[in-house]
């Protein structure tokens, strides 16, 4: 049980940073490879933070507030110099690596001795309230007019653009949303182990999409499951996979490609399978448009 | 509908399957019997070879045990769920190789003994409270090699070295500690240390070749990447006439020339006899001192060696084992 408690947990923590990916990968339609440097810049904030003496739920949230201006690093690169978003996203992250190295001037740091959100209460329940904390503030905000145009920039720049409205503010926006989250994720991970490493952040992004593309498995026509919650789900479903296949104790050599298996059903569960009842179901649907309700309204109100 | 069915029943198939799984899978069959986790890091030779020792080791000791091996392929929140499964699968111990791998199993209990190898500094990672009195359920061998012997070789084998570079992992703790320390005691053997940092195993190449005209000799500490490219560090060295001194004898298989040091394989058994401690004789881990490793040995790589016009008959190579 204790196994599935963790991987739970893990989910929960990764569901923060999936959802942060889902701004950048599905609502701007951008790949921001950023996240493996943001992750632990995250949590190397948060070990500065506390080492300071600064009480841990305070450090969670500075790391958060702090690890957002990775987003404004790389939107600096791709709307200033013109630098391809997927280069700029990897650039934060190469320039990540060095800032985490700096931020405590070593590239490991035992947390043991420090006090931690968790211990607020079950370690279970503290995530659980901070992840839904989360999911609300972001379906919120995604509702507000700013979000909207958030979510139009992605579906349709040039819609936004003939509203008189600027595109880069809005990437500035969901992309500084997007790192302080996957910052934040960064920082409870590191309370949730102990330590802080600077490898944390390998293959981080293959969890977040994986997470993303689980979550869209689940009742995918339905409305009224938000992509959020989705989400979150997603990333508990992909981490309690993960601890099934470590705990059926499966050559330590074939992890990587279980994981990676993992991913390619749910993707082909979602392309192949929907497509052999493409007649049965509703059909249709505009396919890279999640919410066309943002639009419709904007046309109305313009 | 009937799809968001069967995710669902999928979901609560794995949750089951799991469920089942990781209760009472592990038995003693019998008391003398004993279920040990092996939670490794990553698949790496130094951190394999610490892993084989242990395994060796407890056959040689007559220690009955059930040997549980999980291996976090690298990535770190693998170690944290491979330890809560070892601790909720009550096994009797864990070894854990490599320092994140030792913490997230302390992270994972404080009652399940841990003993660690292929960590340097347990202190400075926070395993232990000090070396001699570990003080909880953590304790374990470090890998520090001993660093003045190997660095005294330079001066044994040529007078005029002055200046002695080395490259490291700038993300790797333990490289940091070894760069700081060989900084430390280079003074006082007449050396002076000149390092560069890499963080991408891709920038040795680059590395090498600025660092080589600055320094008369190369010595490779015990860091991952130097270690995944030994070959190309050793060649290079060959090609530019410089000696190299490394600090483990697997180096010296990549064709650098000479250790006086420690092998993976032997602190990999070393530990297996603190598992008897504990296991067998009943002791505590906090009273158990951590251990440094108790047999060094110089090793020489023969085809280096010739590459360098060296003489064998030098009286450093005198007791020395060889390699073709």
């Amino acid at each position: 049980m204790k196994l599935l408690l963790t991987s739970v947990e893990q989910g929960l923590i990764f569901g923060i940073l999936a959802m942060g990916v889902f701004i950048t990968y599905k609502i701007l339609d951008m790949a921001d490879l950023s996240v493996e440097g943001t992750f632990p810049f995250g949590a190397f904030l948060f070990a500065k933070f506390i080492s300071l003496g600064i009480n841990p739920i305070l450090s969670t949230l500075l790391a958060c507030l702090f690890g957002s201006l990775a987003g404004l690093l790389t939107t600096l690169l791709f709307t200033q110099l013109k630098i391809r978003p997927i280069l700029a996203g990897i650039l934060t992250m190469t320039i990540l690596y060095s800032v985490n190295l700096k931020i405590n001037g070593r590239s490991n740091i035992p947390l043991f001795d420090y006090d931690s959100v968790f211990d607020l209460g079950s370690t279970l329940l503290v995530l659980i309230i901070i992840a839904l904390l989360v999911k609300v503030l972001l379906d919120l905000f995604l509702k507000t007019e700013t979000g909207y145009l958030l979510i139009a920039t992605g579906d349709n720049e040039a819609l936004v653009k003939s509203l008189g409205e600027n595109c880069n503010k809005y990437k500035l926006i969901g992309l500084m949303i997007a790192n302080g989250l996957v910052a934040l994720s960064g920082a409870l991970m590191a309370q949730h182990q102990g330590f802080v490493d600077i490898t944390m952040g390998a293959s981080i992004i293959v969890v977040a999409l994986a997470s993303i593309i689980i979550g869209d498995t689940i009742k995918k026509k339905s409305s009224l499951l938000k992509s959020t919650t989705r989400v979150i789900i997603g990333a508990i479903i992909y981490k309690i996979i993960g601890g099934i296949a470590i705990d059926l104790g499966l050559n330590p050599d074939d992890l990587k490609a279980v994981n990676a298996f993992i991913v390619i059903a749910f993707i082909a569960y979602n392309n192949v399978a929907l497509d052999l009842f493409k007649f049965n179901g509703k059909g249709g649907g505009v396919k890279n448009v999640t919410n066309t309700q943002p639009v419709q309204e904007l046309q109305q109100r313009y | 509908m009937k799809k968001f069915s069967s995710v669902i029943l999928l979901v609560m198939v794995a949750v089951v399957l799991f469920t089942g799984c990781s209760s009472g899978q592990v038995k003693a069959e019998d008391e003398n019997t004993f279920e040990i986790g092996i939670l490794q890091l990553a698949e790496h030779p130094a951190l394999d070879d610490a892993r084989r020792g242990f395994e060796e080791g407890l056959k040689e000791l007559g220690i009955e045990a059930n040997i549980h091996y999980q291996n976090a392929s690298g990535e770190i929140p693998n170690t944290v769920t491979i330890a809560n499964k070892f601790v909720s699968d009550g096994v009797d111990l864990i070894y854990a190789i490599a320092t994140p791998a030792a913490q997230s199993a302390k992270q994972a209990t404080s009652d399940i003994p841990v003993l660690f190898s292929a960590v340097t500094d347990p202190v400075e990672s926070e395993l232990v409270a000090s070396m001699d009195n570990p003080g909880g359920n953590v304790t374990g061998t470090s890998d520090m090699s001993p660093m003045d012997k190997q660095l005294e070789l330079f001066k044994a084998l040529d007078e005029r070295i002055e200046n002695v570079g080395i490259i490291f992992n700038t993300g790797e703790p333990n490289s940091h500690i070894q760069v700081e320390f060989a900084k430390k005691i280079a003074p006082t053997l007449g050396l002076n240390i000149v390092e560069v940092g890499i963080n991408n195993i891709n920038d040795i190449p680059l590395a090498l070749d600025s660092i080589i005209n600055k320094v008369d000799a190369l010595y490779t500490i015990t860091d991952n990447m130097v270690a995944s490219s030994i070959s190309l560090v050793a060649n290079k060295a060959i090609e530019n006439g410089l000696i190299t001194v490394g600090a483990e004898s697997a180096h010296i298989d990549g064709g650098i020339l000479i250790t006086d040091g420690i092998s993976y394989y032997e602190l990999g058994k070393q530990t297996a006899r603190m598992a008897k401690e504990i296991l067998v004789v009943g002791k505590s881990p906090a009273d158990i001192p951590v251990e440094t490793a108790k047999n060094t040995s110089t090793v020489y790589n023969e085809e280096t060696l010739k590459l360098l016009n060296l003489d064998e008959d030098h009286e450093v190579f005198k007791n020395a084992s060889k390699i073709q």
